[in-house]
């Protein structure tokens, strides 16, 4: 195991310098000088070259991408458009969508994996084929959309809860939760459409195998041989799946926030490119890709605990 | 050692195949519904100009919010502007948008993803890290991005959209190519000294296809509501070309007045996602008789 | 009074391409400590016509006869009655060991599982059971292989490691469905060796399902050889190997190599499809006997010799003699 995951880390180190790079050129590559935004618009040419010495722009791109980059390791990824510090601003706001993250993650999960389970085993009849289409329509609806019409039916119409804002956890965790319920299912809908089809899908494969047949020849109950032996296998699957909804959920958190209007991480992008905030964008876009890195190298862990094969090496002769 | 016997190399009788196919197709309802409804938004984007009743930017300052009438079947918007025609003009931008980004997407994923998974060595292990740092970046700040330099526009969403499709389809063609390289008549090809061009032009690609073809179909929703994203957030058809999710997002500030302009777009975008979803559905049985259903 | 009875058993498979009978009318008994050979091709039926008795076939079959074992009705059983028999007095060693443990579980947890299931044991107690029977099947270390998994060991390993699950809770009947395809040669041997042994230690009755000749030689009692879904011959294993009367068994015998014996004699022709049930000796296409009565009719079972039956019109060892 110790291999494995230290093979992924490898890799996932290389993707964090890697699109560190990608992030610093593609900031560059973004029409305007920055020297004049940051020297206030002023034109005058012997200003503009003392604004550009000062910030370090007229070095040698490399010599540029070398500070900037031990100075993000350090926690300083510079002063956004109305100078205050990125860092800071990403830190406050990142707990916001995280635990939108966590509350569509867990409804999807507890969803997704049910309705997959419920479906296979009980494949060809009436729950299946509800639980089959509903994931289908649950993937093909727009999730803005969804939110839309969530707000207009219960914020508008039935005023059972609020249509935008948020409530911190500690302030009030009644009203924390009242804020993000709708944009919290909003996002998981479309986690456990995925979700419920690859465990279906899975769980269909288990349960011919033949390591199932045995368990009923054993005389085990067929609670024992679902839960225990076929479902114990699909979640080896079924956790892949879930590290690259995982991006999914990131590109939805950003619309989703942007809909109920929730001052999290995702909103923040959306800010950065509305405000042509350059800096702002730069650690926005490096922050969410490391933590989509990082977070995917927890998937592995968890992948790794659950498949024996990688957990513990192979056999001494074959 | 296996040995090869290339006078029974696999390469099954067309025509007789495509009946099968066509009959086991027509045999599910659902797919049926999904291919007919699919062609009905195909054939309405690019139609548009013939049927839709009114141009897409007609104003009627009489008629402002209206309800549905005779005049306008899905009532007006906030500027008179007919609901119905909007949908069909939308149509257009949202399923171009969905089927050249797909089709973008494929074109760039297909040969990167079967030279990776064909060849292996050094050459799968570069690409492999290059579609991890782009699926590293959350598909929508990169089209964030891209509007941000490229500047918004359709096209440029297109582009974004491709991308952002490319990774995942990438993954899917290198999978199928290492398959396939293991595959008895791929290597009696190799053993009869064919050129590498050859065996993946006509070993390797033609039966990739019918996973191709589903994951293509499957893609297309995708696009289509990625391209209504950008366009809600303005960061893709630009007003007043219609496009389902400018509709939608004009329709946010008439959320209590009107809730019905928020409505219609929404549906249409579920309906055509829906209806290429099953379509997609339906192939991959069809075209995969292992697949457990 | 024998153990197992089995009369007219007939399974029926519904496929998209319509019905396929995989066994018709299988009657045969087992008796106490009894090793019994099941031969045929793949495809005849061998595996199906157990798996059903205990209900292991998927939803598609149907099966029709009867099935008594120890005086209870098997394919009438409720779903509980049977979860009770399998694996604690019936029970099962399937042929690919490398897909019939679960990858996920410890392989000491896979075979404690039966005897916490069938007779209470603590964990304690059927981990300490499991390494005993582990050293049954003569696993070595067995108190380091109880914690591993599967794909820590290697095939032959793995079909010991099943056949101490299905002794675990010394059922009356083992069903060992080609324990030993799956394996080299030289394991073989030693799969069969352990057969034996638990045949004498633990007085087990024995079914053991194969398409190799010479394994039955080694272990079995008496011998059913199968085809197309029918028996075709039964007789104690010496009778059957120096008398064979059937020219199916004569052509499994000439086809197993001998040194010295010159060229192997293939059987012409391939399997029938069982889709149809012929109202004809089902092998009469292939065979060298072959006339207008085989192929108008389907020859019953007639007793040739003490305890020796055969399903032919024209019964007799083949003009060449492989003896």
């Amino acid at each position: 195991m110790g291999g494995f995951l230290l093979r992924k880390a490898g890799a996932a180190l290389v993707v964090v310098f890697l699109s560190s790079v990608v992030v610093f050129i593609g900031v560059r590559a973004l029409p305007g000088d920055p020297a004049l935004a940051l020297g206030a618009e002023n034109r005058d040419p012997a200003v503009l070259a003392a604004v550009r010495h000062a910030y370090g722009l007229d070095q040698p791109l490399p010599v540029q991408y070398v500070k900037w980059a031990s100075r993000a390791l350090r926690g300083d990824l510079g002063l956004d458009a109305r100078q205050l510090p990125v860092g800071h601003t990403i830190v406050t706001r990142i707990p916001i969508t995280l635990e939108l993250a966590l509350l569509a993650v867990l409804i999807g999960v507890a969803i997704g994996i049910l309705a997959g389970v419920v479906a296979a085993v009980r494949r060809g009849r009436l729950s299946d084929h509800t639980a089959t289409t509903s994931s289908l329509v649950g993937l093909s609806v727009p999730h803005f959309w969804l939110g839309l019409m969530m707000i207009i039916v219960f914020a508008v119409d039935l005023h059972w809860l609020p249509a935008s804002g948020y409530v911190s956890f500690r302030q009030h965790p009644l009203s924390n939760l009242e804020h993000l319920l709708m944009p919290a299912l909003v996002l998981g809908t479309g986690l456990s459409a995925v979700l419920m089809r690859q465990t279906r899908s899975a769980m269909l494969n288990s349960l011919t195998a033949d390591y199932v047949r045995t368990a009923r020849a054993k005389g085990l109950s067929e609670r024992s041989v679902i839960a225990k032996h076929a479902l114990r296998n699909s979640l080896i699957t079924v956790t892949t799946v879930v590290g690259l909804q995982l991006g999914a959920l990131i590109s939805g958190a950003v619309i989703t926030e942007q809909i109920f209007v929730i001052p999290g991480f995702g909103r923040l992008t959306l800010e950065a490119v509305n405000e042509r905030d350059y800096t702002l964008l730069q650690g926005v876009v490096l922050v969410a890709a490391t933590g989509y890195v990082v977070v995917n190298l927890l998937v592995d862990v968890v992948y790794s605990l659950l498949n024996p094969r990688i957990r513990v090496s192979g056999a001494t002769n074959q | 050692m296996s040995f090869v016997d290339t006078s029974v190399a696999t390469i099954s009788p067309r025509a007789r195949r495509r009946r099968i196919l066509r009959r086991r197709f027509l045999r599910r309802p659902l797919a049926v519904v999904g291919f007919i409804v699919a062609l009905a938004f195909v054939l309405a984007a690019i139609l548009a100009p013939v049927i839709a009743p009114y141009s897409a930017g007609a104003t009627d300052f009489n008629a402002l919010l209206a309800h549905s009438s005779r005049h306008h079947l899905l009532g007006t918007d906030e500027l008179g502007r007919d609901v119905f025609s909007r949908i069909l003009w939308g149509a257009r931008a949202s399923i171009e948008a969905g089927v050249l980004a797909t089709l973008l997407a494929m074109a760039v994923a297909v040969p990167i993803g079967i030279v990776a998974g064909y060849y292996r060595g050094w050459v799968d292990a570069v690409i492999a890290r290059v579609t991890d740092v782009l699926l590293a970046f959350p598909f929508l700040i990169v089209a964030v991005g891209l509007a941000a330099i490229l500047g918004p526009s359709l096209t440029n969403a297109t582009i974004a959209l491709g991308i952002g499709a490319a990774p995942a389809l990438i993954r899917i063609a290198r999978g199928e190519a290492l398959a396939l390289r293991e595959e008895d008549y791929v290597r009696a090809a190799v053993a009869n000294g064919a050129s590498d061009l050859r065996i993946l032009a006509r070993h390797v690609l033609p039966n990739m296809l019918s996973t191709l073809i589903v994951q293509a179909t499957v893609a297309i929703p995708t696009a289509i509501i990625g391209e209504a994203v950008l366009s809600f957030l303005g960061l893709g058809v630009q007003p007043p070309t219609p496009s389902w999710g400018v509709m939608l997002s004009d329709a946010q500030s008439y959320l209590s007045q009107a809730p019905r302009l928020a409505v219609y777009p929404g549906i249409a975008i579920f309906l055509c996602s829906l209806s290429f979803n099953l379509l997609g559905d339906g192939l991959r049985d069809v075209l995969d008789p292992r697949t457990t259903r | 009074m024998s153990l197992l009875a089995v009369d007219g058993l007939s399974v029926r498979f519904d496929t998209d391409d319509g019905p396929v009978h995989a066994v018709d009318r299988l009657s045969f008994t087992l008796g106490e400590s009894e090793v019994l050979g099941v031969v045929g091709e793949s495809g005849c039926g061998k595996s199906v016509s157990f798996m059903s008795l205990l209900r292991l076939l998927p939803e598609t079959a149907t099966v029709e006869g009867a099935a008594t074992f120890d005086g209870i009705d098997l394919l009438h059983a409720s779903p509980a009655r049977l979860r009770s028999i399998r694996g604690r007095q019936i029970a099962f060693v399937f042929q690919e060991p490398m897909t019939s443990l679960n990858p996920a579980f410890k392989v000491g947890n896979q075979i404690g599982e039966v005897l916490r299931r069938h007779l209470g044991l603590s964990r304690g107690d059927a981990r300490r059971r499991s390494i005993e029977l582990l050293d049954l099947v003569r696993i070595p270390s067995p108190e380091r292989r109880v914690d591993e998994y599967p794909h820590q060991l290697s095939g032959g390993m793995r079909q010991r490691v099943m056949i101490a699950m299905a002794v675990a809770c010394d059922p009356k009947i083992l069903i060992a469905d080609e324990p030993t395809t799956a394996l080299d040669v030289t394991i073989q041997a030693g799969i069969l060796d352990l057969m034996r042994d638990i045949r004498e230690r633990l007085g087990t009755a024995i079914v053991l399902i194969t398409h190799n000749l010479g394994v039955v030689a080694d272990v079995a009692d008496r011998v059913l050889v199968m085809y197309a879904g029918r028996k075709v011959e039964e007789a104690p294993v010496h009778e059957l190997f120096a008398r064979p009367q059937h020219p199916y068994t004569n052509g499994l015998l000439g086809a197993v190599p001998r040194p010295g014996a010159g060229r192997l004699r293939e059987i012409p022709g391939r399997v029938p499809s069982l889709a149809e049930l012929p109202a004809a000796c089902a092998f009469a296409p292939r065979c060298p006997r072959a006339d207008q009565l085989s192929r108008t009719q389907v020859p019953d079972l007639r007793e040739v010799a003490p305890q020796h039956h055969v399903a032919c019109f024209h019964p007799g060892p083949d003009a060449e003699a492989t003896a």
